[in-house]
C-alpha cells in the first residue's frame, strides 16, 4: 500500500532529472524564439524610446532586461511585403511579394526564417491577426501551424497562443520535446486605419481631428503592454524564458499628418513612402540570462540596422549556419558588445525608394524620377524641408549606391510570372477592402 | 369650331374626373401633405449649432430649424435603436409597447398599430428607407408600409424624391409618407465594441469621443442638406412637412451618479445626453393659417407626441391607440398642459425606469430599487445623486412614475413567449459585433 505510490514518486522523479539533462545536453544551441510583432508600432512611441506622452511599462522593463536597438527600420511601410522581409531577410525588390490580390507560388516563395527552424527540428507555430500576413500569401511556409484571426472580434489568436505556451511549457522537462520557434502578430496597434475607413477621414478634415490622432493611437499601446505582460507572465511562470529569446519587433509605423517634403507631402496612417515615421520601429531582443556573458542587459545600440536583420541574427544565436539566400547580417556582434561597419539602410514604400545613410537620406520616386526628395536628418529629423536641389554631391553618391544597391537586389526585374501566381480568397479582399487596403 | 367644342367638352370632363379623384383618395385630408420623417439615429441635440452647440456648425439642419418650429426640450423614452423606433412608430411608451428584445420578434399581428399604417389607410403611399439592424422590418417596422428597405443616406432618398414622389400626372396624384433613417452618428458604439476602449482608457481618449462624433455630425448635416434640397428642386417644398429628429444621445465618458456612472456611447440608464434628442418640424406654410413658423418651442415634449402631430397637420384622426399626445396647439402657439416625460431601458437584463418633470428627474431601477435624484436647475449634469435629501419630490415622482408604469401595463406581458420568433442568427451575429448581445 505505502510501497506502490512510492515507485511512483520516484519514477517521476526520475523521469523529470532525465528529461532536464536530456534538455540541457543540447541546451547550447537549442534555444526557443518567439517573435512578437506588434503591427504598425512607431518606435518614438513607446517610453524606452523617450516617448512621454504615454508609458509602456511593461516593454519598458523587457528592453531593461534586454538589447534595444535605437535605430531599427522597416524596408516597406505595409504589412506584407515588410512582413515578408522580416520572414525572408531579403529586400523588397529581391522578394517583390506586394501583390494583395495574387499570392506568389508557393514553390517559389523564398526560403523563410520558420522553414530554418523547422529543418533544424523546431516546432514551428503561428498566431496571427491574418489580413495581409494570411498564410495564403506563402507567410505559413515552414509553419507547422499558423493561426490567423482575419480581422474577427475580438481576435482569438492570442489567447490560442497563451493556450499553446502554457501548454508547451508543462511539458518543457519531457524528453523529446522539440524547441519551439513562435510568431506572434497583432493588428491592435493599427486600428487608426479602422476610423479612418469608418469616419471617411484624413488630414485635410480639420485640425481637432488632427490632434486627436495620436491620442487614438496611444490608447492601443496599453492593450499591446497588456499582451506583452501576459506573454512574458506565461514565460516565467512555466521556466520557459530561461531558454527562450524573446523579439519585440514592428513591421512599420504610423503618420499622424505628418508634413514632408516642403508641406507637399501630409502622410497619414501607413502605405506612404519611407518617412522615418512610416520606417523607423522597435527592436528589442532579450535572451536568456547567461547564454552569453558578453551580451549585457540594458545594452542600448545606436547602430542603423534593419528587420532583414532579424532572421540572421535569430539563427546565429541558436548556433545555426545563416543560410546564403539570406541579404540580411547577423547582429549577434552587436549584441555582444562588438562592432560592425556601417551600412546603408533601404527601404521602399508607395513610389519611392530610399536609401539611409550616415544620417542622410535619398529618396527617388520611380514615376517622378525629377522629384528627389534629400534630407539632413541631423538638421532635420522630420523631413519637412527638402534640399535636393542644393545637396551637391552628397546626393549623387547618395543616389548611385541607392542604384547600385538597387540593380544588384533585383530592383526592376520579374521575379514571379504574373501567370503563376494565386488570387487571394475573395472574402480577404473584400476585408482590405474595407479597411482601405484596396479600393 | 366644331373641333373646338369637341375639346371643351373633354376638357370638363378631365377637370370632373380629377375632382372625383381628388375627393375620392383625400377623403377627409383636405389638401394633404406629405410627410417626412427623418430620424438621425444617435444624435444628440446639444451637438447641433441651432441647440447652442459651438463647436461645429450645422447649417443645414439650422435652415430647416430656422424655416420651421424647434422644439428645445424633446426627449425620447428609450436609450436605443429598436424601443426607442418601436415608440417613434407606434406612439405608446416603452413599458406600453414592450419590444426590448433584439433577439426575438413578436408576432405582427400583434405589434401594434403604427403610423405608417395610419397613413396607409389614409390613401398615402407609405415608403422607409432605413440603415438596417434594430430598425429591420424583421422586427415588425415594415408594418403600414408599401416599401421599407434598407438603404444608403441620403442617395436612395434622393433617387426616390426625383423619381417617384413626384406624381406623374395628376390622376395619379397621391400623397405620401417617407420614413428615412441612417447609422451615421452611431459609429462609436460600433467602434467601441470592436476595439474594446472603454472611459478607463483616459482623459486623453476621452477628449477624442466628440471630435469623431462631430465628424459624424457634420456629414449628417450635409446628407439631410442635400435630401431638403432634392425636395426644394422637386418642387415639393411647399407640400411636404419635413420632421428630423433623432432616437436617442450618446454620451462621451459624462460622469454621473457622484462619480459611479462613466456614460459611454448609449443603450444605458436615460442620463440627459442620452434622452434629449432633436425635434424640428417644417410645416409648408398656408397648411393652417395658425401655426406660426420660425419659433421655438420650450414645453417638454417625447418621440410619441410626433404620430399624433403628424396625423392631425395632415388631416387624419388620430387613433385611440396613440396615447401620445398632439402638438398641433403648441404649433399654433397655444398652450398644452404640463406633462412628466418617462423612459424605460432594458440593457443586458437591467431595467431601469425615468420620470422628468418640472425640470427634476428621478431615475428607477426596479430590480434594486436603486434610486437617483437631480434637480437639473442647480445640476444639469446629473452629477450629484441628490436621492437621500429629496424627500417629498422624490417620493412624489416615485409614486407618478410607478403609478404611470402600471396604469400603461408595466409588468403585464404583452406578447406570450411562445407567440414570438427568434431572428435569424446572422443577424444575431451581426447584433454580437455591434456591441448589443453579448
Amino acid at each position: 500500500m505505502i510501497r506502490f505510490p512510492c515507485r511512483i514518486a520516484v519514477s517521476a522523479i526520475f523521469l523529470c532529472f532525465s528529461g532536464i539533462n536530456l534538455s540541457f545536453a543540447a541546451a547550447r544551441i537549442k534555444l526557443n524564439i518567439i517573435i512578437i510583432c506588434l503591427d504598425t508600432l512607431r518606435a518614438d512611441h513607446l517610453s524606452c524610446y523617450g516617448y512621454k506622452e504615454v508609458e509602456t511599462p511593461v516593454i519598458d522593463s523587457f528592453a531593461n532586461k534586454g538589447v534595444l536597438f535605437e535605430k531599427a527600420y522597416s524596408h516597406e511601410t505595409y504589412t506584407l511585403p515588410s512582413h515578408a522581409s522580416l520572414f525572408t531577410s531579403l529586400l523588397p525588390w529581391t522578394h517583390q511579394i506586394n501583390d494583395i490580390e495574387k499570392a506568389v507560388p508557393r514553390s517559389q516563395f523564398p526560403l523563410t526564417l520558420a522553414e530554418c527552424y523547422q529543418k533544424e527540428g523546431y516546432e514551428t507555430v503561428a498566431f496571427t491577426g491574418g489580413g495581409l500576413v494570411a498564410g495564403e500569401y506563402g507567410f505559413s511556409k515552414g509553419f507547422e501551424s499558423y493561426e490567423q484571426d482575419e480581422y474577427r472580434v475580438p481576435p482569438h489568436s492570442f489567447e490560442s497562443a497563451k493556450k499553446w505556451m502554457m501548454k508547451r511549457g508543462a511539458l518543457t522537462a519531457f524528453p523529446g520535446v522539440k524547441p519551439f520557434f513562435l510568431f506572434y502578430h497583432t493588428y491592435e496597434m493599427s486600428k487608426l486605419g479602422r476610423y479612418k475607413a469608418e469616419f471617411g477621414i484624413n488630414c485635410s478634415s480639420a485640425d481637432k481631428f488632427v490632434r486627436i490622432l495620436p491620442n487614438l493611437y496611444d490608447n492601443s499601446l496599453r492593450w499591446v503592454d497588456a499582451e506583452v505582460d501576459e506573454i512574458l507572465q506565461i514565460l516565467k511562470g512555466t521556466g520557459l524564458d530561461a531558454s527562450t529569446i524573446v523579439v519585440i519587433i514592428s513591421d512599420h509605423g504610423e503618420s499622424f499628418c505628418e508634413v514632408h517634403n516642403n508641406g507637399r507631402y501630409i502622410a497619414f496612417a501607413h502605405g506612404h513612402p519611407p518617412y522615418q515615421e512610416q520606417i523607423h520601429v522597435p527592436l528589442i531582443i532579450r535572451v536568456p540570462p547567461g547564454l552569453d556573458p558578453h551580451i549585457r542587459p540594458s545594452r542600448r545600440i545606436k547602430n542603423v540596422v534593419g528587420l532583414i536583420d532579424v532572421a540572421p541574427t535569430l539563427l546565429d544565436l541558436c548556433g545555426i549556419k545563416v543560410p546564403k539566400e539570406f541579404h540580411g547580417i547577423s547582429l549577434a556582434p552587436l549584441l555582444k558588445g562588438m562592432e560592425l561597419a556601417g551600412r546603408p539602410l533601404i527601404a521602399s514604400g508607395e513610389t519611392a525608394i530610399t536609401i539611409l545613410y550616415k544620417n542622410k537620406k535619398y529618396f527617388h520616386f520611380e514615376h517622378a524620377p525629377k522629384l528627389d526628395e534629400y534630407y539632413d536628418l541631423d538638421s532635420d529629423p522630420l523631413e519637412r524641408k527638402n534640399i535636393a536641389n542644393t545637396g551637391g554631391n552628397a546626393i549623387s553618391e547618395l543616389k548611385s549606391l541607392l542604384f547600385e544597391n538597387a540593380q544588384r537586389g533585383g530592383w526592376g526585374s520579374q521575379r514571379y510570372q504574373e501567370k503563376d501566381k494565386i488570387k487571394i480568397k475573395s472574402e480577404s479582399i473584400n476585408l482590405l477592402k474595407s479597411l482601405g487596403y484596396l479600393k | 369650331m366644331v373641333a373646338f367644342g369637341f375639346s371643351s367638352r373633354v376638357i370638363v370632363m378631365v377637370v370632373f374626373l380629377c375632382s372625383v379623384g381628388i375627393a375620392f383618395s383625400f377623403a377627409g385630408a383636405r389638401n394633404a401633405p406629405n410627410v417626412i420623417l427623418i430620424s438621425l439615429d444617435t444624435l444628440r441635440a446639444d451637438h447641433l449649432s441651432c441647440y447652442g452647440y459651438k463647436e461645429i456648425k450645422t447649417p443645414f439642419i439650422d435652415s430647416l430649424a430656422a424655416e420651421g418650429i424647434l422644439f428645445e426640450r424633446a426627449y425620447s423614452h428609450a436609450t436605443y435603436t429598436l424601443p426607442s423606433h418601436v415608440s417613434l412608430f407606434t406612439s405608446l411608451l416603452p413599458w406600453e409597447h414592450q419590444i426590448f428584445d433584439v433577439t426575438t420578434r413578436v408576432p405582427l399581428s400583434q405589434f401594434p398599430l403604427t403610423l405608417a399604417e395610419s397613413y396607409q389607410k389614409a390613401g398615402y403611399t407609405t415608403v422607409g428607407f432605413t440603415g438596417g439592424g434594430l430598425v429591420e422590418s424583421d422586427y415588425g417596422f415594415n408594418k403600414g408600409f408599401d416599401a421599407y428597405e434598407v438603404a444608403g443616406y441620403p442617395d436612395e432618398a434622393i433617387r426616390w424624391i426625383k423619381e417617384e414622389a413626384v406624381p406623374k400626372s395628376s390622376s395619379e396624384k397621391k400623397p405620401f409618407f417617407l420614413f428615412l433613417h441612417t447609422y451615421e452618428t452611431s459609429k462609436l458604439f460600433t467602434l467601441r465594441s470592436q476595439l474594446h476602449y472603454e472611459c478607463s482608457c483616459g482623459e486623453k481618449f476621452i477628449q477624442t469621443l466628440p471630435v469623431l462624433y462631430d465628424i459624424s455630425v457634420s456629414s449628417v448635416d450635409a446628407h439631410t442638406g442635400k435630401i431638403l434640397e432634392a425636395l426644394k428642386t422637386a418642387g415639393l417644398e411647399d407640400s411636404t412637412i419635413v420632421v428630423v429628429t433623432s432616437d436617442h444621445g450618446e454620451s462621451f465618458c459624462e460622469k454621473h451618479n457622484d462619480g459611479l456612472v462613466d456614460a459611454y456611447t448609449h443603450n444605458i440608464p436615460p442620463y440627459q445626453e442620452q434622452i434629449h434628442v432633436p425635434l424640428i418640424i417644417r410645416i409648408p406654410p398656408g397648411l393652417d393659417p395658425h401655426i406660426k413658423l420660425s419659433r421655438r418651442i420650450n414645453d417638454v415634449v417625447g418621440l410619441i407626441d410626433i404620430a399624433p402631430t403628424l396625423l392631425e397637420l395632415s388631416g387624419i384622426e388620430v387613433p385611440k391607440q396613440f396615447h401620445g399626445t398632439s402638438l398641433v396647439p403648441l404649433l399654433r402657439a397655444g398652450k398644452l398642459e404640463d406633462r412628466p416625460m418617462f423612459a424605460e431601458n432594458i440593457a443586458y437584463d437591467v431595467q431601469v425606469l425615468s420620470i422628468l418633470y418640472r425640470n427634476k428627474k428621478y431615475i428607477f431601477y426596479p430590480a434594486t430599487k436603486a434610486e437617483e435624484y437631480y434637480d437639473l436647475d442647480a445640476d444639469p449634469f446629473e452629477r450629484k445623486n441628490i436621492a437621500n435629501t429629496g424627500g417629498k419630490v422624490v417620493l412624489n415622482l416615485r409614486a407618478l412614475l410607478v403609478n404611470s408604469a402600471k396604469k400603461d401595463g408595466w409588468r403585464r406581458l404583452r406578447y406570450r413567449e411562445k407567440d414570438k420568433s427568434p431572428i435569424d442568427t446572422d443577424a444575431i451575429q451581426h447584433l454580437k459585433s455591434l456591441g448589443y448581445l453579448k
